[in-house]
C-alpha cells in the first residue's frame, strides 16, 4: 500500500478556523488510511506525541514524512537535535519544502528542552519534531503543556528503553519485515490491538 | 531662505592638542597655519618651514592631518544637525540652511550668537555669518566678520565691497582679473555678462549668479552616519548577571529611544564588556528581522549572558549598533504571509541568541551526485540556494552518515550487528574525478533488526555505511 494522497485542504481550513471557533482536536492526515482510522482521523494537534523506537532506520521517518511535508507547504517545521544529517534529495522526493525546514542542534539537554518549548509556542511553526535520549517526567509534562497552549503538532522520538512518560498519545514502533508494527496507546482509552503499516 | 555659514580658520591647528610653545602646521614644506604665539615672532602662514624656524627657533611643527580635520568637521556637523536637518560640509566649514517651514530661525541674532557662543565655549575659533545665499554666507564668514544679513538688499552692497579672492575661481580667471585691475566682487559684477561669459566661460557667470541668488545653488546635504554608539562606565565593578543585565537594559533603552526618534530599526548590534583585568569581550548579535523594542534586545542579550564569564568585575559596557531607517508602512495586518515570516524570524533570533549562531541550521540541496555534497547544512539564514528542478531521489535515505562509517566484513559480507542482507539492485556512482574521485557501488541493506541502511563498496572492497532510511 502506498501513501494515500494528502488532504491538504483540511490543513488550511483548520488554520483559518482557529481564529474564532473552537476546533476540538483538529487532526492532520498521517498519509496512511489505516493509521488515520486508528488515531481518529490523523495526528491530533496540541498533543505532544511520543514515538518509541528501538533502532534508527526502521521507517520511523517514513511514517512522519507525509504529514510533515503537507505541513511544510503552509508552516515552518522545526527539528530539534536530529540524530544524523538530513539528506536533502530524499526530503525533496518526499515533497518537503526545504525552505520551511529549520534545524536546531542544541549542545545540552536543557537547551534542547528550551528550543522545543520555543518552537511549540511560535504560531508559525506547524510541527516540532524532537529527538531525546531520555527525558524526565516533569520536563515531559512541561512540554506537553506548551504543546497544548501552542496548538500545533509535535512529535518526540524516545528510545524504547527510556522511562515511561505520561503522554496523551504514545506510538511504540517495531519493524516487521519491511512493515512497521505500531502499538498505539492513548490516555483514558482502552488499548488497541497492534497495527501493521506497510511503508 | 537663510544660510548660516561657519568657517573654522584654525581647524588644522585645532585637531592637535593645545601646546605651550609656538606651534604651526606645515603642508608640503610651507607653513599652512600657526598660532598667535608664533605670530608674535613674525612667523606668517605661507612661509617656508626653514624660514619660520629661523624666525622662531622654539617653533613646534606638525604635518597637516586631513583625516583628523575631516573627523572634527563630522563632529561639528553633528552639532549643526541639531539645529537644522540641512547641513552642508565644506572643506573648512559648515553651512546650515534655515527655511521657515523646516527649521524656523526665530530671531536671527539669537541664533547667530548661540552658534558662535557654543563653538567658542568648545574652544574652536569660528567665523559665523548669515546671508540669503550659501555662497554669500560662506564669503562673509571667510571675510572674518560676524555678520548678519537677512532679507534686505544691504547684503548685496556689502558683498560688492569684498575682494574677489574669496570667490573660488579658476587660476586663469584669477590671473585675468589681476590683469584687468579688478579688486572687488562688485567690479566683477559690473562687467557685462555676455563679455564675461565669452572671456571667462559660462561657469564663472553661473558662480556669480548663484552668489547673488539669481540662480539656484546645488548642495549635497550631510547625512548623519547611521550608527549608534554608547559606552557606560560602571560606578563599581559588577560581577553578577543581574547587575550586568540592569546596565544592558539601560543601554538598550537609550538605543531604542534614539532609533525610535529616527524611525529606524537595528538589524545587528555588538555588545562589549570590559573587565577589571583590562580584557574585553565583545559579542555580535544579528537579528533576522529589524527590531526597535528594547525588551526584545535585552532578552537576546540575556539569553546569551549565561555563556559569558561574569565572575571577574565588569567595569564598562558598550553597545554599537548600525541602524537602518524604515520607510515601509505598517501594513502587517493585511499581509499574513509576512507576519508569519516575522514570527519565525523572531523565533530564529531567540534560538540563535541562546544556542549560538551555528546551532540553528537550514538544509540546502546542491546538484551533485556525491551524497555528502548534495546536501548542505549551513547556519541560518541560507545564503544561496541553487535552483532545483530535479524531482529528488526516492530511493535515497533520509539520514546521511557523514563521514561514512567503515563496516567490518566477514566472508565478504559487510556486518553491522550481524550480517547484512541486500535488497534490490546496486547503484553505481562514478563522479567527482576533478576533486577526489568517487567510484562507489551503493546497496540498500537490511540488518538483522530490520534497519534499512544505505551502504557502499569502494573498488578496493572496503564497505561503508552512508545512511539510514529512517
Amino acid at each position: 500500500m502506498r501513501a494515500a494522497p494528502l488532504d491538504l485542504e483540511g490543513v488550511e481550513e483548520i488554520g483559518v478556523c482557529r481564529g474564532w471557533t473552537r476546533v476540538e482536536a483538529a487532526t492532520l492526515s498521517t498519509g496512511f488510511p489505516a493509521l488515520n482510522q486508528y488515531l481518529g482521523g490523523g495526528w491530533p494537534d496540541g498533543v505532544f506525541t511520543e514515538l518509541r523506537l528501538g533502532r534508527t532506520g526502521i521507517g520511523e521517518m517514513r511514517l512522519l514524512m507525509p504529514a510533515l511535508s503537507a505541513l511544510s507547504r503552509h508552516y515552518y517545521v522545526l527539528w530539534v537535535a536530529p540524530p544524523y544529517r538530513p539528506y536533502a534529495p530524499a526530503l525533496v522526493a518526499q515533497n518537503m519544502v526545504l525552505d520551511r525546514l529549520l534545524l536546531a542542534r542544541p549542545r545540552t539537554h536543557k537547551e534542547a528542552l528550551w528550543a522545543v518549548s520555543q518552537g511549540l509556542l511560535c504560531p508559525s511553526i506547524g510541527a516540532v519534531v524532537s529527538w531525546f535520549s531520555g527525558i524526565r517526567e516533569g520536563e515531559f509534562r512541561g512540554l506537553q503543556r506548551r504543546a497544548s497552549e501552542g496548538g500545533h503538532w509535535s512529535f518526540c522520538f524516545l528510545p524504547e528503553s527510556a522511562t515511561p512518560q505520561p503522554s496523551h498519545l504514545r506510538l511504540a514502533l517495531q519493524s516487521l519485515q519491511g512493515a512497521l508494527r505500531i502499538r498505539v496507546s492513548q490516555k483514558a482509552k482502552r488499548p488497541l490491538p497492534p497495527l501493521v503499516v506497510t511503508l | 531662505m537663510l544660510w548660516l555659514a561657519v568657517m573654522f580658520p584654525a581647524l588644522s591647528l585645532e585637531v592637535y592638542p593645545a601646546c605651550q610653545t609656538p606651534f604651526g602646521v606645515i603642508e608640503e614644506r610651507s607653513l599652512l597655519a600657526c598660532d598667535d604665539k608664533a605670530k608674535a615672532y613674525g612667523v606668517l602662514p605661507g612661509m617656508s618651514a626653514a624660514q619660520a624656524c629661523a624666525l622662531c627657533p622654539s617653533l613646534v611643527l606638525r604635518p597637516r592631518d586631513r583625516a583628523a580635520e575631516g573627523a572634527l568637521l563630522e563632529h561639528l556637523a553633528d552639532f549643526a544637525y541639531g539645529l537644522t536637518p540641512r547641513v552642508v560640509v565644506k572643506p573648512a566649514g559648515l553651512l546650515m540652511n534655515f527655511t521657515d517651514d523646516l527649521s524656523p530661525v526665530g530671531d536671527a541674532r539669537v541664533l547667530l550668537s548661540r552658534v558662535a557662543g557654543h563653538l567658542q565655549h568648545r574652544g574652536y575659533r569660528a567665523h559665523v555669518a548669515l546671508a540669503p545665499t550659501a555662497m554669500a554666507a560662506s564669503i562673509f564668514a571667510r571675510s572674518g566678520a560676524l555678520s548678519l544679513w537677512t532679507h534686505n538688499d544691504a547684503w548685496r552692497l556689502a558683498l560688492r565691497s569684498l575682494p574677489w579672492e574669496y570667490l573660488s575661481l579658476p587660476k586663469s580667471v584669477r590671473a585675468a582679473c589681476m590683469d584687468l585691475g579688478l579688486s572687488l566682487i562688485g567690479e566683477l559684477l559690473d562687467l557685462p555678462r555676455a563679455g564675461l561669459r565669452r572671456r571667462f566661460g559660462l561657469d564663472v557667470v553661473h558662480t556669480l549668479e548663484r552668489l547673488m541668488g539669481e540662480r539656484p545653488e546645488i548642495n549635497t546635504y550631510w547625512v548623519p552616519p547611521p550608527v549608534f554608539k554608547s559606552r557606560i562606565p560602571l560606578p563599581f565593578p559588577a560581577g553578577t548577571e543581574d547587575a550586568v543585565l540592569y546596565y544592558i537594559r539601560r543601554i538598550t533603552t537609550v538605543l531604542c529611544d534614539f532609533i525610535g526618534r529616527r524611525d529606524a530599526h537595528v538589524r545587528q548590534f555588538t555588545v562589549a564588556l570590559g573587565y577589571e583585568d583590562k580584557t574585553a569581550l565583545s559579542e555580535e548579535f544579528t537579528l533576522a528581522r529589524p527590531e526597535r523594542d528594547a525588551a526584545v534586545l535585552t532578552g537576546l542579550v540575556r539569553a546569551r549572558l549565561a555563556r559569558w564569564k561574569t565572575h571577574s568585575g565588569i567595569v564598562w559596557i558598550s553597545l554599537e549598533a548600525p541602524f537602518e531607517t524604515n520607510t515601509e508602512g505598517n501594513l502587517s495586518f493585511w499581509r499574513e504571509e509576512e507576519s508569519q515570516e516575522r514570527e519565525v524570524k523572531g523565533l530564529l533570533d531567540r534560538l540563535c541568541a541562546r544556542l549560538g549562531n551555528d546551532a540553528v541550521r537550514a538544509v540546502s540541496w546542491y546538484p551533485d551526485y556525491r551524497p555528502e555534497r548534495a546536501t548542505v547544512e549551513a547556519s541560518w539564514p541560507p545564503t544561496d540556494r541553487p535552483s532545483r528542478d530535479d524531482p529528488g531521489r526516492p530511493a535515497h535515505p533520509l539520514w546521511l552518515v557523514d563521514p561514512p562509517h567503515p563496516l567490518t566484513v566477514v566472508d565478504k559480507i559487510p556486518q553491522l550487528s550481524g550480517p547484512l542482507r541486500f535488497v534490490g539492485d546496486p547503484e553505481r556512482l562514478e563522479t567527482g574525478w576533478w576533486d577526489g574521485p568517487a567510484a562507489r557501488e551503493y546497496f540498500v541493506a537490511v540488518t538483522m533488526h530490520a534497519e534499512r541502511l544505505w551502504i557502499f563498496r569502494l573498488p578496493d572492497g572496503r564497505w561503508f555505511l552512508q545512511g539510514y532510511f529512517g
